[in-house]
């Protein structure tokens, strides 16, 4: 079977028209788990009693859970535990019931929540907490502190990282596939099954996984050097 | 003014400050001197409560403040009415050295920005770092940090300026000019306490030195007093170890 360009042609219009798709499944859970991952790391580093193990457990069920069981999981689990928590058993929800692209935005939020509350720990940490003193000695509230001295650094430091999940994020929406959500990867891999264009079909939504990769590179890079002209930093 | 009394701090098993009182008076000048690890430090930072002290009262002015049952809002009060300059500098790292000065004046006394760049500027132009108002603190050497760490604290306009060993992250040129500034603060008649290992500097520059081990003030006088004719033995020691072989009391 001959590599077949014409494939690649005729299927490009559809996979592309995936592309806001793919882009509101990385974007929406990174930009929600952004705001979950600075409380949660600010209720850690207080270190509350109870609040802190609850956090901690769920950090480490959706940072070693994969992905793909994840979605899973919440496709096909949550309307049998519905049923069991409302109907006593009886099959009256199904997979139906729940919109895919739903569970798998859920289950893309809390998995980058998770990932990023502990970039901006780590990232909350690395900022010399002796401006904090600063802070005090001149009569500034540890609110107004954090706001304006050690989040701003925190901000910088986490990024890079920030970024870099962005970018992984991305590659890993291709799997909400498998739970029929119609992004990049289960258009093109839906077009290749009619004639087995496998190979086709995967070269052009790879293309199309390089250039939007490329792009957020470069933004994400102007974004980075900006912040770091803000604290003095040569760049 | 500054009034300390009978304050009490531990780390643990161990006793840093037992039972310190002491009072700084308007427009004084005094220098803390001592051994290594006798609680200079500690002392200084509990006046501002850095460190909670487990017993005993801090006074600036009209502001009292009982360790034992001292609220957030009180020790706040007790801040605005105290400057620290610390040993490393503690510069806001995100901010340039305007704004390092402005911002107590913008979000602690919440004066309007105009007022507040004005008074940063006088401030700046004292301790000669006018053309590096726009600087971020990783732009400049640990001397005109430290120099902007004054201004910030006296920008907020002080009762009484904290100390805490300004020059010991110097090297002795860098040290010499912000000794310089120091001087050139004192001249204004704000109370000073400083912690400081620069000997000569605190004979010149205070009106009174307090000698502190082991967690107690063991005496304090006019530097003159001290260093010439110490009434404590332990003083006596101390300072001849500082001026050994050829320095005679």
């Amino acid at each position: 079977m001959e590599f077949q360009f014409s494939f690649i042609r005729e299927t490009l219009p559809a996979v592309a028209a995936a592309i806001p798709m793919t882009l509101l499944l990385t974007l929406l859970p990174v930009a929600l788990g952004a705001v979950i991952g600075f409380f949660l790391a600010l209720l850690r580093i207080r270190r509350t009693p109870v609040l802190y193990q609850l956090i901690g457990l769920y950090l480490s069920f959706f940072r070693s859970v994969p992905l793909l069981l994840l979605l899973f999981c919440s496709y096909y689990g949550i309307p049998k535990l519905l049923n069991y928590a409302l109907y006593g058993g009886e099959r009256v929800l199904g997979v139906t019931s729940i919109s895919s692209l739903w569970a798998a935005l859920s289950v893309l939020t809390l998995y980058a929540g998770a990932y990023i509350t502990e970039l901006i720990r780590g990232a909350l940490s690395s900022v010399d907490i002796r401006q904090m003193e600063a802070a005090h000695s001149i009569g500034m509230t540890k609110r107004d502190s954090y706001l304006r001295i050690i989040i701003p650094q925190a901000i910088v430091v986490a990024l890079p990282n920030y970024f870099n999940f962005v970018l992984s994020t991305l590659k890993g929406t291709s799997v909400v596939f498998a739970i029929s959500v119609m992004d990049m990867m289960a258009v093109a891999k839906l077009a290749a099954e009619d004639g087995y264009r496998f190979i086709e079909a995967y070269v052009l939504v790879g293309a199309l996984y390089i250039l939007i990769g490329f792009a957020g590179e470069k933004i994400f890079r102007g974004i980075e050097r900006s912040a770091q002209r803000h604290m003095g930093i040569e760049v | 003014m500054l009034k300390v009394e009978n304050l009490h701090k531990t780390f643990g098993e161990r006793e840093i400050l037992r039972g310190i009182s002491l009072c700084v008076g308007d427009g004084e000048i005094a220098a803390i001197i001592g051994p290594s690890g006798t609680g200079k430090t500690t002392l200084l930072r509990c006046v501002n409560f850095l460190e909670h002290a487990e017993k005993g009262t801090v006074t600036i002015d009209d502001v009292s403040v009982n360790a034992e049952k001292a609220g957030r809002k009180q020790i706040l009060q007790l801040c605005r009415l105290s400057g620290m300059v610390f040993q490393n500098y503690n510069l806001f790292r995100n901010k340039t050295v305007l704004e390092n000065v402005t911002e107590g004046l913008l979000v602690v006394k919440k004066l309007p920005r105009a007022e507040a760049a004005e008074i940063a500027r006088a401030e700046l132009e004292k301790v000669g770092l006018s053309e590096f108002e726009g600087s971020y603190p990783s732009q400049l050497s640990g001397g005109q940090q430290q120099r902007a760490a004054i201004a910030r604290a006296i920008a907020m306009g002080p009762s009484i300026l904290l100390l805490d060993e300004p020059t010991s992250a110097l090297d002795p040129e860098l040290s010499k000019e912000v000794l310089g500034t120091i001087r050139k603060v004192a001249e204004e008649g704000i109370s000073m306490l400083i912690v400081t290992h620069e000997i000569d500097f605190a004979k010149e520059i205070s009106h009174r030195i307090i000698f502190m081990e082991n967690g107690v003030i063991v005496e304090q006088g006019p530097p003159k007093e001290i260093f010439l004719n110490p009434r404590q033995e332990r003083t006596r020691q101390f300072i001849q170890k500082l001026y050994p072989a050829d320095y005679q009391i």
